[in-house]
């Protein structure tokens, strides 16, 4: 659905590099597909630098398109960081959406670099010990002129900002936390509540950084005083995953909030 | 030389590519009068199987997986899910 | 034009001259001073190409594909840890059919490290559905980088092309090279061709899952293109052979005085001119013996092979590569051509030099060995000087 979203914001002048992942299955059996644009798909970690090649391609032959990779969090916070590293570095001139459900949902939703603390994976049977890794922040560090998250809990706010990233040259980044009911175990028809939880729980900031300026979005204004935020429970009762989380999971997770939050304060004052 | 041995792995787009999804569907939406047209199932739906035609949203019931989604984000409360027969 | 240069130069030079449009670079010896080349060119304003200095190899083929998938011709350069590093998508370059070259400076592969010449590297990559080609001089280099774009980008073909040289050996020594003019390699190569281009206008999508049977059906179809490049290879040698007076790229492989020899020697890449020195001497002294070169080990010309060696004695294979546990690559490939006794010689790892004087030897020693006995097997041969090798003592497991 972010897929079509996204051809909302785009447009149809858009070619597309789908990293390995639930997208690169869900597009249907070859030699037919069910995507309305033209699409490479490619192994896991080289997404990036065939955007790279693609944009200068179309650059060669004086065709203004947009080159999109799209990589869900494993593609992006793991196995491909170096290559999405090089190229924010580099500043190439393409968008890059994470899809992030969070965890390897496409081999049957294993921990990745971005499952948050306490979450059950296949592969955390006993609820993940670490935090989820902070790519907004690494991208920043990387100067690129457009960072920002998005949910697919607020979908106007999703493609205003993918609207906006169309407008800016060079590297332009968007994460989307797109929750998954069969990985964070809830009924498929609340998707769009979870994806609006995250946000109104301040779990998930939305936030737009443009050549550095931190903006936050309207939906996540609230989070900035800690006494306005919407208690995490609420966001975390919802999901099987954090059946594990005991009360210093919990805490864990409030505190982890709370340091984003500040993190967030810090850039918005420099 | 007969070209026909070379063949590629290239994809051309096609309706339901992924599959009849309708088959998986126990419960179907059915839109009521109450839809204001706003698109916001459209948006929604996993599948792309819904959308606003002329004023009221219109389901495409052979891709549609009868989630759920739509009748979940609509703003009006204008989808029902009613038991497939 | 003639002028004086190393393989890497004139590996660079012909990127210019094919008019490549985006070359993905990352540095590593020997390959590195043909992208350092190419970055000068680009700074000097001679070169039009998008030069991309990536942070992996893994990340410069797949800039190289992503270029070549859009629309634009693409070249990248590679040696040793960093082929090994972006092996995925070489498979993944050849599986997509995208037409682009890419030369490999051979060296060793670690542990332990090594800088020094060896062809395992190249050899490694024969299963991955790519042309490949290697080169013995600076000016074959040349020759062989300029045929690869028509190769790669005929309509019969629509593979990607790898040509090989010996790291530092060609890489790095200077020779006279010939130069074909610009127009006559604007001539030799039609504008860019390929079987699909990712755009909005066209729509298509390249490699979303495909079923078994299409799946395997795509393979073939990989297959049958790399056997029927041989044809199109003589072709596109003959079409070289009209703009360079030096060439002679009528066949695949290259013979030397096997016409009237009773026994061979195979060889590829750069110390065939010593073992050509060695023949020859051993002709003088009255041995009755020839060579033959491989220049390319995909597509493998079993009917040339035949042709040129099918009625010899025997012959002898020297590989500066092992399938290790094996024997050379090269040894077990004519093994699997011939029904003649062979013998496969592993030599030259890691930077070992062998000469002609070592040619001389081991074909003498060979031709002595055929007449009375049949041949066979893998010997690993160290030249005479170095003998003795310290390495410490042997260990037992912990
Ligand atoms: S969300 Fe509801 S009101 Fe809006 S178009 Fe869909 S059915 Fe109609
Ligand atoms: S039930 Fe699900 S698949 Fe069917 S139209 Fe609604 S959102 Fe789409």
């Amino acid at each position: 659905m972010t897929m079509r979203m996204m051809g909302m914001a785009l447009g149809n002048n858009v070619a597309l590099i789908v990293v390995a992942g639930c997208s690169s299955v869900i597009q249907g059996m070859g030699p037919k597909n069910s995507y309305g644009y033209p699409a490479l798909n490619i192994a896991f970690a080289a997404g990036p630098a065939a955007a790279s090649g693609m944009w200068r391609a179309f650059k060669q032959r004086n065709k203004d398109v947009t080159v999109v990779v799209w990589a869900g969090d494993g593609g992006t916070a793991d196995i491909g960081f170096a290559s999405l590293s090089g190229a924010a570095e580099r500043n190439e001139n393409f968008i890059y959406v994470c899809v992030d459900n969070e965890a390897y949902m496409n081999s049957g939703g294993q921990r990745s670099g971005s499952t948050p603390h306490g979450a059950v994976t296949p592969t955390t049977p006993e609820g993940k010990k670490e935090n989820k890794k902070e790519l907004l922040f690494l991208m920043l560090d990387h100067h690129v002129p457009y960072a920002a998250t998005a949910s697919v809990g607020y979908p106007h706010d999703l493609m205003d900002k993918l609207r906006r990233a169309k407008t800016i040259e060079g590297f332009r980044y968007l994460q989307v936390l797109t929750p998954d009911p069969y990985g964070w175990l809830f009924d498929p028809s609340r998707t769009a509540e979870v994806g609006k939880l995250a946000v109104q729980t301040c779990y998930w900031p939305l936030l737009e950084v443009v050549n550095g300026r931190v903006q936050v979005s309207n939906e996540s204004l609230h989070c900035l005083r800690k006494e306005t935020r919407r208690p995490l429970r609420d966001f975390l009762s919802v999901q099987g995953r954090y059946k594990r989380l005991n009360d210093q999971d919990y805490k864990e997770l409030e505190s982890y909030v709370d340091y984003t939050w500040d993190r967030i304060l810090k850039l918005m004052r420099t | 030389m007969s070209l026909e041995y070379q063949v590629f792995p290239v994809s051309t787009p096609a309706e339901g590519a992924g599959g009849k999804t309708g088959n998986w569907r126990t419960v179907r939406p059915v839109v009521t009068d109450r839809c204001i047209g706003c698109n916001a199932c459209f948006l929604w739906c996993p599948e792309g199987t819904i959308g606003v035609v002329g004023r009221k949203a219109k389901v495409y019931y052979e891709y549609c997986k009868g989630c759920g989604v739509c009748a979940n984000v609509c703003p009006v409360k204008a989808i029902e899910m009613v038991m497939e027969q | 034009m003639m002028k004086v240069m190393s393989g890497n130069e004139a590996v660079a030079l012909a990127v210019k001259l094919a008019r490549v449009g985006v070359v993905g670079i990352y540095p590593i010896t020997p390959q590195t001073t043909i992208i350092e080349e190419l970055a000068e060119m680009r700074a000097r304003g001679e070169l039009s190409a998008d030069i991309v200095r990536v942070e992996s190899e893994h990340s410069a083929m797949a800039v190289t594909l992503g270029a070549a998938v859009s629309g634009v011709r693409s070249f990248t350069a590679t040696s040793s840890q960093g082929l090994l590093y972006m092996h995925e998508m070489v498979w993944w370059t050849s599986g997509s059919r995208a037409p682009l070259v890419m030369v490999v400076a051979t060296r060793a592969v670690g542990a332990p490290w090594n800088i020094w010449n060896e062809n395992t590297d190249f050899m490694s990559e024969r299963d991955s559905g790519w042309i490949m080609a290697f080169a013995s001089t600076p000016q074959e280099a040349l020759d062989l980088t300029l045929q690869a774009f028509r190769i790669s980008e005929d309509p019969r073909v629509f593979l990607p092309v790898m040509v090989g040289m010996d790291g530092f050996i060609l890489s790095h020594t200077k020779t006279n090279v010939f130069i074909p003019s610009q127009e006559d390699v604007d001539n030799f190569i039609p504008p860019r061709r390929q079987p699909y281009v990712i755009d909005p206008e066209t729509k298509e999508s390249m490699g979303n899952i495909f079923p078994p049977i299409y799946y395997m059906k795509l393979r073939q179809s990989i297959h049958e293109a790399i056997t029927n490049s041989e044809e199109v290879i003589k072709e596109v040698g003959r079409e070289y052979n009209k703009i360079s007076p030096l060439g002679d790229y009528g066949t695949l492989n290259v013979s030397y005085k096997l016409d009237d020899a009773d026994y061979a020697v195979v060889t590829m890449g750069a110390w065939s001119l010593d073992a050509m020195e060695a023949v020859d001497k051993l002709r003088e002294n009255g041995l009755n013996v020839g060579l033959y070169r491989v220049r390319y080990i995909r597509p493998w010309s079993e009917k040339e092979i035949r042709e040129n060696l099918g009625d010899k004695r025997a012959i002898l294979v020297v590989d500066r590569a092992t399938s290790l546990g094996r024997g050379g690559p090269l040894y077990l490939e004519l093994k699997s051509t011939l029904n003649i006794p062979i013998k496969g010689v592993v030599t030259g790892l890691g930077g070992v030099s062998v000469g002609k004087r070592d040619f001389y030897s081991l074909i003498s020693r060979f031709v002595e060995e055929a007449r009375y006995s049949e041949v066979g097997g893998v010997e690993w041969y160290y030249p005479g000087e170095v003998k003795e090798v310290e390495l410490g003592t042997p260990r037992t497991a912990h």
